[in-house]
């Protein structure tokens, strides 16, 4: 019978596909029709033709298989390349709503979908699939598993990938290079045991793309688990360069564990890590741009830099990447004395640690802002500490943005943060929280270098985020004056102002942009409130005032 | 009555007349940083002064209202030949800005007389300033206008 159907095939597919070819020459601005081919392939329907997606996949000549919408309870596999389309393929499974072709196992603990050597170039888009509970051997079996392979140019596409109950949503065990896993959705939210949602092990994986998937709820494993001896980097002939770009990681164990030494030469860009209960993104990756991602509110770090302890493998580790135009808000508070928006380890191979580095991020609103308790030197030059006044720290009196704890300045060593930014860096995916509309004025007094005073005169306001106002200053000592225009107030609070812009000067200033730190604490102000100023390369100047007031009203 | 000789009403009544309602739309704006000379044979109460240094901040709204700060001190020289700084800090509470590009402002100071004694706070002050100049008129006394010397004064 499967004979006869490929017979026919045969026979009409060329006819229909001359037709639809016409059609679309008729009619050059629509799709060309989608070609329903019959029994025996190249394109097979589930279930129109086929019971099951099993069957159709025991049909070599079934090329492509569309699933139509509806439920199936089946464990498949697939042993040759083939295109398995299920009713939403093409369509981004990420908060999609539609008729679903969905698959569930009718062995629970059996992959729903196992891909076995010759599945090299499949393609599985547009399916849900549903529940299971995949406790095998090892523990980490997954709705979908390798098993045998190679996988090489396997695409996993518009999937959703849910209601599982134990082991994970991918597994994958065997050698594969250049494979795509695109625009799914994964939720763990039933799932229990430390399983990840995706799972690389120690194979090749050479030229894996990660991009634009929702992986959640995996509380209690990895949202996406990799380790190997750079098994994910472009070294194989023929692989691409690796890319894990546009996803959203939240609310898992840990969002992204790197493993020792597993990725490398890849872009890690614009995802999202959030929420975790650990660390956003950990692990060694290396020669990785790592960049405009958001590193937000997860329990330890946002970006742990680390070897897992290995101190004596200079392969291990993180190393050789640059961190640029992330932005990392509110981490760390969930393990106030290990975590930090970003952290360092102080347990790699000797040298590698500060390989790394750390430039124009947006930092701010952490518990700290960077942690590295090693004897090496970080280059974090060039940072948004959100303060103007840079990072607090005991080497920078006045610093008043997110901490920076190291061994420093005591003892050799530690996060090289100066100079920082003195506004947000651009480019990243936040900008800091637009200070609320208010107005802060001040007129008074301030002490300057030895025995000497200051005087200053401001107003500046900030409506919608926007800043405006001027402020005058002169050091009496130095004869410094200048004259500036405000053009950004970058925090405004009940208590505390900051605000910047540009200036003309004398030649005794000799600068072109100011910044200011302003605290109101008492009316009068005298030796409560408090004026520093930045400009050309003065630091800091000021404090507590001498005379005068500053009112935030 | 101290000996500061107080008038409040009088100033009152001043900052009543230099009060008009401005014709921008939005707040104007006077800041400064600045020393200033005072003419030769400048006092206030009976302290020789030769000049001062100023720091103002402040926002006028149109309705003649204003909220900022004026903070002056006065370089003088005590009977013993001693300088003698006076110290004003004001809380500025109306102004306007004049058509010529000069701002009144005015409200009350707290003046430290740097001679030992308890600083005086409510004591009324009225300023006019301009970029080169400034007019203080001080507990109802109006000292000669002062020259600015060094820094600046922005009225816009």
């Amino acid at each position: 019978m499967q004979t006869f159907r490929r017979t026919v095939a045969l026979l009409i597919f060329p006819a229909i596909a001359w037709l639809g070819a016409a059609c679309e020459r008729e009619t050059p601005t629509e799709a060309a029709p989608r070609v329903e081919a019959t029994v025996g392939g190249p394109t097979c329907n589930v279930p129109a033709e086929y019971p099951t997606i099993q069957a159709a996949l025991n049909d070599a000549g079934c090329s492509t298989i569309n699933v139509a919408a509806g439920t199936y309870v089946e464990n498949d596999t697939i042993r040759r390349t083939v295109t398995l389309n299920g009713a939403q393929a093409g369509v981004d499974a990420r908060g999609r709503v539609a008729s679903e072709a969905t698959v569930t196992p009718l062995v629970v603990a059996t992959a729903t979908l196992t891909l076995q050597t010759g599945s090299r170039r499949s393609i599985i888009d547009g399916f849900t699939f549903l529940g299971g509970a995949f406790t095998g051997p090892s523990g980490h079996n997954g709705a979908i598993e390798s098993i045998t392979g190679p996988i090489d140019s396997l695409q996993i596409l518009n999937n959703r990938i849910r209601g599982f109950i134990a082991g994970s949503a991918v597994f994958l065990n065997d050698n594969g290079i250049n494979i795509t896993v695109d625009q799914n959705d994964i939720d763990g939210t039933t799932k229990l045991g430390n399983a990840d949602l995706f799972h690389l092990d120690q194979d090749n994986f050479d030229g894996f793309r990660f991009t634009n998937n929702r992986v959640v709820n995996g509380v209690t494993g990895n949202g996406f688990f990799v380790d190997g001896t750079r098994n994910v980097d472009k070294s194989t002939v023929g692989a691409r360069t690796p890319q894990f770009t546009g996803n959203f990681i939240d609310n898992n164990g840990t969002g992204v564990n790197l493993g020792r030494l597993a990725w490398g030469d890849g872009p890690i860009s614009g995802n999202t890590f959030s929420n975790n209960v650990f660390d956003g993104l950990q692990g060694g990756p290396k020669n990785t741009r790592i960049s405009q991602n958001s590193f937000d509110g997860n329990g330890r770090s946002g970006l742990a830099l680390t070897s897992f302890g290995n101190t004596t493998d200079p392969a291990r580790g993180a190393q050789n990447d640059t961190i640029t135009q992330n932005c990392f808000t509110g981490n760390g508070f969930g393990f106030p004395l290990l975590g930090a928006g970003i952290s360092f380890s102080a347990t790699q191979f000797p040298g590698t640690i500060s390989s790394n580095v750390v430039h124009q991020n947006n930092i701010f609103g952490n518990l700290p802002g960077a942690r590295y308790l090693g004897t090496e030197t970080i280059n974090a030059e060039l940072n948004w500490w959100g303060s103007s006044t840079g990072p607090t720290h005991p080497s920078n009196l006045g610093g008043t943005g997110d901490a920076v704890v190291d061994n420093g300045p005591l003892l050799p060593g530690g996060i090289d943060f100066d100079p920082w930014r003195t506004s947000a860096a651009g480019g990243t995916p936040c900008a800091p929280p637009a200070p609320p509309s208010g107005k802060v004025t001040g007129g008074g007094q301030v002490p300057v270098n030895t025995n000497g005073k200051g005087s200053f005169g401001f107003n500046a306001k900030s409506d919608g985020g926007v800043g405006s106002g001027h402020l005058n200053y002169l050091n009496h000592v130095t004869g410094a004056h200048i004259d500036c225009t405000v053009d950004l107030v970058t925090m405004l609070t009940t208590d505390t102002a900051e605000f910047s812009g540009t200036c003309t000067s004398n030649s005794a200033a000799n600068a072109t942009n100011f910044t200011a730190h302003v605290e109101d604490h008492a009316t009068p102000g005298k030796n409560e409130d408090v004026f520093r100023i930045s400009y050309g390369t003065v630091v800091n100047e000021g404090g507590k005032l001498i005379s005068g007031n500053i009112q935030i009203h | 009555m101290n000996r500061l000789g107080f008038a409040s009403m009088a100033m009152l009544g001043l900052a009543s007349l230099t009060a008009p309602a401005p014709a921008a739309a939005q707040d104007a704006g006077v800041t400064g940083a600045a020393e200033a000379a005072f003419p030769n044979g400048t006092a206030f109460n009976g302290v020789p002064l030769k000049g001062l240094t100023l720091g103002q901040g402040m926002f006028i709204a149109q309705d003649g209202s204003a909220a900022g700060q004026f903070q002056a001190v006065l370089l003088g020289t005590s009977l013993l030949g001693t300088p003698q700084n006076v110290t004003v800090e004001g809380e500025v509470r109306g102004g306007s800005v004049g058509a010529d590009g000069s701002a009144t402002f005015s409200g009350t100071a707290t003046v430290d007389m740097g001679d030992g004694t308890l600083p005086l706070a409510g004591v009324p002050f009225a300023v006019t300033v301009s970029a080169g100049s400034l007019g203080l008129i001080l507990n109802a006394v109006a000292l000669p206008t002062a020259t600015v010397t060094a820094g600046s004064i922005t009225i816009k």
